[in-house]
């Protein structure tokens, strides 16, 4: 029932008027989660059954109580996730004083960072999200920000290109596991996600715990081999093997990679335990950077005026940066983390209630914006997730803890990926063909996004596109071979004419692979395909009715009186380049600008 | 006129623009089939059908059909699946296809449309044209079929047009037909063979199509013909022949941005002129920069490479065609490549429109009043109506591609979108217009206008099938073929 409730988009906002027109600051809902000390109890101990009590509070004041009050009210909920080592889960009042010195030790690191050299790490990461991401008119936000928050940890933390899967699957099911832990778990059971989650979180902390040894290691020794190598080779080998030096992407502003640091500083920080705080503080980050981009998006996308006011300042570039002014505000009024979970370690009165030992509290942020200050004044605890400081409201908690003055890193790279979104030409949401509707944010519990498909056009950042035609050529093979080189040695000039006077293409070629069995046709034209096949079809139809002769599949001939069912076929035998990557060192430049200034035109 | 005789079940707004002064376009929702085949069936004796048949007092009204209107009125499947194979943008409809095929995004996007334009909801489209007073009456007289007929309702509000007049400081009187932003309109008007008298023809020879470019079953330009279904039963390609698509777009123009943008460019090319401050040159000079932008002069003349930026050439009642621009102003230093006039209409280049003549029969009128200070804010734009045998290969592919980027073989300079119309969203492109070839400006780089903002906002697109009469009959009798297969695939 509450899961319906909060989960469902059109029935929250309902629900929330409900319970505030009621007067309920506290509302007690049966939970389906029975929380259990014993990771493993054991298959003969009776099964715990029935609903559970647990509150959903609502209002600021009683929020702010709980938050306030870590002596009652206990992390807990988190620990599943990461075991009693997951920092989340640990208390700031734990006996021992854990949390506090780990939460030290994570803020002295990150103010050693500063505001600028990350923001282009940001930037960095971005490019090489978009790179890999925006190959196609179609992306999903959702994905394209996760690809670049990793990215951006990637870069920051100093792992390898390759680790990019480990940190996904890290920091995804991570995300997936907090969720569940916050609210999901009270609704439904999916014994699936926390075991997938401490699985790929411990893969992770594996691998950080090598770089971190590894980092300490080339330290003492200063480089993995040998010397007597190359320069460009011997100042890869001081870094580990598959971690790229930041400096060949042009970020030694930022100095030494995070990891680096921890290893070369640990404090008094054994290394798994600050493997495990690494991976921590990237599983509290990505996934809310994903739902915060989405959500920031969405809703400057509803209204026309402030979507364009957001991609003009997107588009003004970094000074002044009325941009970054912009996320900052709208973050603070539109957070990603709108619930957090407590448990009650004592029986404690709250309200006018009191809340047994052990039960369960759902802070539902959100539900309090606007109550006693006038924007987004709830603070969310600071290191709730993962202390790289989202922030709240500017200027106010948590981030007088942070570096970058109140700029978390979480907020450079919310900031830079929005930013190259905005840019980007034609952006538009994708709609649904059924409905006529956008397709539109996809998100559980009214805040962590799966999903928002977008698109744009790619042919205006890349003006060039690749056409790779392949076709089977007929048995004998031999025989139809020589006969193509024949046809085509014969036709080059007029096929010369005609892509000249197109002036769209860049380059094109024939070849023959696999021993004579394929003709491929490589080109790379502007523009829209159906144009550029067409004209073809129509401008040399005769060389290609000759050359469909010695071709399996061929369309009907002669090409002149079927030109529809030629660009079909010429489609239909289009391999798209691996992984839709393509290189260009003139994205911009179509033909009829490159040979203009070929002429010496401006 | 010919005898065109065998179009006389054509639906008259198809074969030709009405002569009549003003426009009122609505949209219906039919929310029972029976409501839909009711409505359809009192709406047939009021459509005007045949060619050339207009007497003065007379409304002409024509009616169009979306794909989801054809769905509301159970046209059966097979035939649902021609037009899905044949016409895929007509049956996918403009909303979902408007960001990728019509550059339909930010204040355009197709999510913030009028409620007339609705995916789902818009059904029908009925056009009257008639004088003012007459058309009134039968707007009037439509609200109360609708009101009358239980399971039909206006979906959205009606949108009413009428031709400008001429402008200010213009000759010609109520009757001519200009647009917004100060041109004047109608001047390309193609038309399909076998509907004009022969010295007519011969006269526009260059505007003359083949009949399949407009209506379906006929053979277009290129010799081929989509619809002749040869496989089908007698019935089946009786119901598809000579019916027509249509594209319905309503813009709205910002005449004062635009104004704005023309006095600075107006201020940028007499500053590199050396004439900041000499007034004689500011209008002119407006005016030349409009020209360039278009193509041609606010009256109609081509701008040709000899004019100047300092002065008008004398005004013209009746505007010649425009020239071959291969042979008469290859370079762009009369009509520039980027002019919103030699994108949409690329003839002489040898590649964009000798493959593929992508013809579009422009039955559009203009709606809110001139602009003046006073009212800058009443609202005022387009209602065009652009019908086609192939909606994505005539019309998406103006607004979509020859708008968005200069169409193939083109090879002057500048990266802007189609000035007029175009969405503009990148600030530092440029629209280049070379100096003029016996200019007395100094020589040079050419001028480079930039800084373009989205002058015009899509209101909402409706992409609408116009059935023939007897295609209407069988709708509104439900005589179909039921046998699905073997036409259906073939």
């Amino acid at each position: 029932m509450l899961g319906n409730l909060l989960d469902d988009d059109n029935l929250r906002p309902a629900f929330l008027r409900r319970l505030r027109k009621a007067g309920h600051k506290l509302w007690p809902f049966q939970s389906a989660d029975h929380p259990d000390n014993d990771p493993a109890p054991a298959y003969d101990a009776p099964p715990k059954t029935g609903a559970r009590t647990a509150w959903l509070v609502t209002d600021r004041d009683l929020i702010l109580e709980v938050l306030r009050n870590p002596h009652d009210f206990e992390s807990a909920p988190y620990a599943p996730i990461g075991g009693n080592r997951f920092m989340l889960a640990m208390d700031s009042v734990s006996a021992d004083g854990a949390h506090e010195r780990q939460r030290r030790a994570v803020d002295a690191l990150l103010k050693q960072y500063g505001c600028l050299a990350l923001a282009k790490v940001g930037d960095e990461a971005v490019r090489q999200a978009e790179v890999a991401a925006l190959q196609q008119d179609c992306f999903d936000l959702a994905d394209f920000s996760a690809l670049a928050a990793l990215r951006f940890c990637q870069l920051w933390f100093g792992f390898g290109a390759d680790d990019l899967r480990l940190l996904r699957a890290a920091a995804l099911d991570g995300y997936a596991a907090l969720v569940h832990q916050i609210v999901g778990r009270h609704a439904s059971a999916d014994d699936t996600v926390l075991p997938q989650a401490r699985r790929s979180m411990a893969l992770l902390t594996r691998r950080a715990d090598e770089l971190l040894t590894e980092y300490r290691k080339l330290a003492w020794q200063g480089s993995r081999h040998a010397p007597g190598q190359l320069v460009e080779r011997r100042r890869r080998l001081a870094w580990p093997e598959g971690v790229d030096p930041p400096d060949e992407w042009n970020l030694s502003d930022m100095g030494d990679p995070l990891l680096k640091r921890m290893a070369l500083a640990p404090g008094d920080f054994t290394t798994p335990e600050l493997a495990s705080i690494a991976v921590g503080l990237i599983v509290g980050t990505i996934g809310n950077v994903q739902s915060a981009c989405c959500r920031l998006l969405a809703r400057w996308m509803r209204d026309a005026r402030t979507f364009g006011e957001v991609v003009a300042e997107a588009r003004a570039g970094t000074a002044g940066d009325a941009f970054a002014q912009r996320v900052i505000e709208d973050l603070a009024s539109n957070p990603p983390v709108v619930m957090l979970p407590r448990r009650a370690k004592v029986a404690t009165k709250l309200g006018d209630q009191t809340i047994d030992p052990g039960a369960d509290l759902l802070l539902w942020l959100a539900a309090a914006e606007g109550q006693g200050q006038p924007q987004g004044g709830c603070p969310r605890d600071g290191l709730a997730f993962g202390g790289i400081g989202l922030g709240g409201t500017p200027g106010t908690q948590p981030d007088k803890d942070h570096a970058c003055l109140g700029q978390g890193p979480a907020r450079t790279v919310i900031i830079a990926i929005l930013r190259r979104v905005l840019q980007l030409p034609g952006l538009a949401e994708v709609i649904d063909p059924v409905t006529g509707l956008p397709e539109g944010l996809s998100q559980r519990w009214g805040f962590a996004c799966t999903g928002y498909p977008l698109r744009h056009q790619r042919k205006k950042r890349l003006a060039q596109q690749p056409l790779n035609v392949m076709m089977r050529v007929k048995a004998p093979v031999d025989e139809h071979a020589q006969a193509l080189q024949r046809v085509i040695a014969a036709g080059a000039p007029r096929i010369e004419r005609a892509l000249q006077k197109s002036s769209h293409v860049h380059f094109a070629w024939f070849e023959l692979i696999d021993q004579g069995r394929m003709l491929v046709l490589h080109t790379v034209y502007d523009g829209n395909f159906d144009d550029y096949v067409q004209h073809f079809a129509l401008a040399v139809d005769d060389l290609f009715d000759r050359l469909f002769e010695h071709i399996e599949d061929a369309p009907p001939l002669p090409v002149a009186e079927h030109p529809g069912a030629f660009v079909n076929v010429i489609r239909a035998h289009h391999q798209p380049q691996l992984a839709g990557y393509f290189f260009s060192a003139y994205p911009g430049a179509e033909v009829r600008d490159v040979t203009r200034l070929n002429r010496g035109q401006p | 006129m010919s005898a065109a005789s065998h179009l006389g079940h054509v639906q008259q707004l198809v074969l030709q623009a009405s002569r009549r002064r003003a426009v009122h376009h609505r949209v219906l929702r039919f929310d029972s089939r029976e409501g839909g085949i009711r409505c359809l069936g009192q709406l047939l004796s009021q459509l005007t059908f045949g060619p050339d048949r207009q007497t003065c007092d007379k409304v002409d009204c024509a009616l169009g059909l979306s794909f989801r209107g054809l769905e509301a009125l159970e046209v059966p499947p097979a035939y649902l699946g021609l037009f899905r194979r044949l016409a895929p943008a007509f049956a996918a409809g403009a909303v979902p296809r408007a960001a990728a095929r019509l550059g339909d995004t930010g204040p355009s996007a197709a999510t913030r449309w009028e409620p007339a334009f609705a995916h789902r909801d818009a059904h029908a489209l009925v056009t009257l044209h008639g004088k003012p007073t007459a058309l009134s009456q039968a707007v009037e007289a439509l609200d109360r079929l609708i009101a009358s007929i239980d399971g039909v309702a206006s979906q959205g509000e009606g949108m009413g047009g009428a031709h400008l007049g001429a402008p200010p400081g213009y000759e010609g009187g109520p009757r001519e037909h200009w647009v917004h932003f100060g041109y004047r309109d109608g001047l390309s008007r193609p038309c399909i063979k076998g509907l004009l008298s022969d010295d007519v023809a011969a006269a526009r020879a260059h505007e003359l199509h083949e009949p399949g470019e407009l209506l379906l079953g006929e053979a277009r330009d290129l010799g081929d013909n989509p619809w002749a279904l040869p496989s089908a039963p007698q019935e089946v390609r009786a119901f598809f022949r000579h019916g027509s698509f249509a594209a319905m777009r309503r813009i709205a123009q910002d005449e004062r941005s635009f104004r704005k943008a023309l006095a600075r460019w107006a201020e940028y090319i007499a500053g590199d002129a050396g004439r900041q401050t000499d007034a004689a040159w500011r209008e002119p000079l407006e005016d030349f920069i409009r020209a360039k932008l278009c193509g041609r002069w606010p009256d109609g003349q081509p701008v040709k490479p000899e004019h100047l930026p300092c002065e008008r050439p004398p005004v013209m009642r009746k505007p010649p065609p425009m020239p071959d621009f291969a042979t008469q102003d290859p370079d762009g230093h009369g009509c520039p490549f980027g002019a919103h006039i030699r994108r949409m209409n690329p003839q002489g280049h040898g590649v964009a429109l000798s493959v593929r003549p992508r013809p579009l029969f422009r039955r559009g009128m203009p709606y809110g009043p001139w602009y003046c200070e006073r009212d800058a804010d009443v609202p005022r734009g387009l209602l065009g109506l652009f019908f086609c045998s192939d909606i994505e290969d005539q019309f998406e592919h103006l607004l979509g591609e020859w708008a968005d980027r200069m169409p193939m073989g083109f090879t002057g300079a500048g990266d802007a979108k189609d000035p007029l119309i175009g969405a503009h969203e990148d600030p530092r492109a440029t629209f280049v217009v070379p100096r003029p070839k016996l200019a007395s400006t100094p020589t040079g780089a050419p001028w480079a206008l930039d800084r373009f903002e989205p002058f015009v906002t899509t209101l909402g697109t409706l992409y609408a099938f116009y059935p023939s009469r007897l295609a209407l009959e069988t709708i509104i009798n439900r005589t179909w073929k039921r046998e699905e297969e073997p036409w259906l695939v073939r």
